[in-house]
């Protein structure tokens, strides 16, 4: 039954892995001049975000400003698409009068969201942290501990998806207030990038997001 | 035997407007019903709440012996639902819907699978957003049916194909489904579907059910007479079991649920030219049925509630 939907949930969206790889390819070719992205000067606007290519590997190349609206889009579309494709197609009602309860449902779609978040939003990372710990492209010393803002980055995208997830599953009459779960999710990511909030926060608001989620698909009417 | 479908006093409200009100449904075993209504009388909100997939305001349901709020998965798997629209994923093919489907079943009659497949000309590799509407249906029964269930929720299975795929699509629902003890709950606005399978019909109107009975009962029940005057016709008596009037010229056409022979000799004692009682189909019983004033309607419910 897992399998059997993992793969549907693989096959409905696979088109937005495709761009999301794209969009990392495209940030990876400015950051370290490969393919034809490369960016000769020193600091660039890629679609209105400056990366540095001769920056000191993230922590003033602009990886993570970056990183972190490709991460957000992908989390924000994926979270939609999962949850809004289904009532507009309907086929809630198909899907959840199988005989399997609706929690597991909601729970596998979930963890296949989150997980394809969060392998694909690692490989640009792990790539531009190999490139920059081979000798001779960057005239700087290397360390991964400096990759640690972007793997703090990396484990609070999953929380937008599930905002964004909770608001295509959440009924409302004006899309404003539809939105909220997104813009409480957003605000959560914002109060740790920009104001510091402690990590230890992340866990309960997770928590939180997936018990919302499963409260919401239990409660409300698939009509 | 418990019933296949019981319901208690199931209501549902959209704002301040009542979809449903009081539904006392109850499908024996073995049966199949059809329940009518017009659009928007509450028929699919009733189906919905059925298969779980609407909450109700009030009131439970029972599905084959077991309360819907503790429905277990097993249960669960023994109940097809055919959602109004025949809502299916368009990007895979029959295949992979035949494939996702059956992960979720224990019980899986491929044979039949097969059958149907060479039945309805359709083939595995086919896209299902590729389908026409027709088709769609058959994927959806097909999908349905393939478990094996001994309950099947239909709502309104035909609705959208044209009159030949319509025939084809019930031929082949007729030929697919009977089995002993296989129960059936159907919705429609084409009574003439109904018609043809139902054993019991109930009929839906703004949300109330206001009749249960065997189809043939229902058909019995509902007369039309036709009184001719040399004149205009006389002012009517009050008239037990009239549920609509209509006066063109010199023509009056009256029409009850419940005709004998207490209407008989009022209607004798108005005089008229002629008087010619007609049996009616279905169709037009269930036509004249809904379409009369409220009022007569709320009277006459208790009478066909058997």
């Amino acid at each position: 039954m897992i399998r059997a939907l993992v793969i549907k949930e693989l096959k409905e969206t696979w088109l937005l892995m495709a761009a999301a790889a794209l969009a990392y390819g495209w940030l990876l070719c400015g950051l370290t001049g490969w393919g034809p992205a490369a960016v000769e000067t020193p600091t660039s606007n890629m679609f209105f975000i400056w990366i540095n290519r001769w920056g000191i590997p993230f922590v003033d190349g602009g990886f993570d400003n970056t990183f972190i609206v490709i991460t957000g889009l992908l989390a924000i579309t994926f979270g939609l698409l999962q949850s809004v494709r289904e009532s507009r197609q309907a086929t809630y009602l198909f899907l959840l009068h199988r005989p399997w309860p609706r929690w597991a449902f909601f729970l596998t779609k979930l963890a296949v969201g989150a997980t394809i978040i969060l392998v694909i939003s690692s490989l640009p990372i792990l790539i531009y942290a190999r490139w920059a710990a081979t000798p001779g492209n960057v005239p700087a010393p290397f360390e991964w501990s400096m990759t640690g803002p972007a793997w703090e980055i990396w484990l609070m995208m999953p929380l937008i998806y599930l905002g964004a997830f909770l608001s295509g599953l959440r009924p409302a009459r004006w899309h404003a207030t539809r939105l909220l779960p997104l813009a409480a999710s957003i605000e959560a990511v914002n109060l740790r990038v920009n104001w510091g909030m402690s990590m230890a926060w992340l866990a309960p608001i997770y928590l939180l997001f997936i018990g919302a989620i499963c409260i919401m698909a239990r409660e409300r009417d698939y009509s | 035997m418990s019933d296949a479908i019981a319901t208690h006093r199931l209501t549902k409200y959209y704002g301040s407007r009542a979809v449903v009100r009081d539904l006392d449904l109850c499908v024996p075993q073995g049966c199949v019903y059809g329940l009518l209504g017009r659009n928007g009388a509450g028929k699919s909100t009733a189906l919905k709440m059925l298969m779980g997939m609407v909450h109700p305001d009030y009131g439970r349901v029972e599905l084959l012996g077991e309360d819907l709020d503790r429905l277990s998965p097993a249960t669960r798997g023994r109940i097809a639902y055919l959602a109004e629209g025949h809502s299916l994923y368009t990007n895979m093919t029959i295949a992979e819907a035949l494939a996702f489907n059956r992960a979720f079943y224990s019980r899986w009659n491929e044979r039949l699978v097969e059958q149907a497949l060479d039945f309805f000309a359709l083939f595995r590799r086919t896209r299902i957003g590729r389908l026409s509407k027709g088709e769609r249906a058959q994927v959806s029964l097909l999908l349905a049916l393939a478990p094996e269930p001994d309950l099947l929720v239909l709502d309104d299975p035909t609705l959208g194909l044209d009159t030949n795929v319509r025939h084809d699509f019930l031929e082949s629902m007729v030929h697919l489904i009977q089995r002993q003890g296989r129960s059936i709950l159907l919705s429609s606005h084409i009574l003439a579907d109904v018609e043809r399978i139902a054993d019991r019909v109930g009929v839906m109107v703004e949300g109330v059910l206001r009749v249960d009975c065997p189809t043939d009962e229902f058909k019995r029940a509902v007369r039309k007479v036709i009184l001719e005057f040399s004149g205009v016709p006389p002012e009517l008596p009050a008239l037990p079991r009239l549920i609509g009037s209509v006066q063109l010229g010199s023509r009056q056409e009256l029409v009850f649920v419940g005709f004998g022979p207490e209407q008989e000799s009022i209607l004798a004692a108005l005089e008229p030219s002629r008087m010619e009682v007609l049996e009616l189909d279905l169709e037009e019983a269930f036509i004249e049925y809904t379409r009369g004033p409220r009022r007569r309607r709320l009277a006459l419910s208790e009478e066909l509630t058997t």
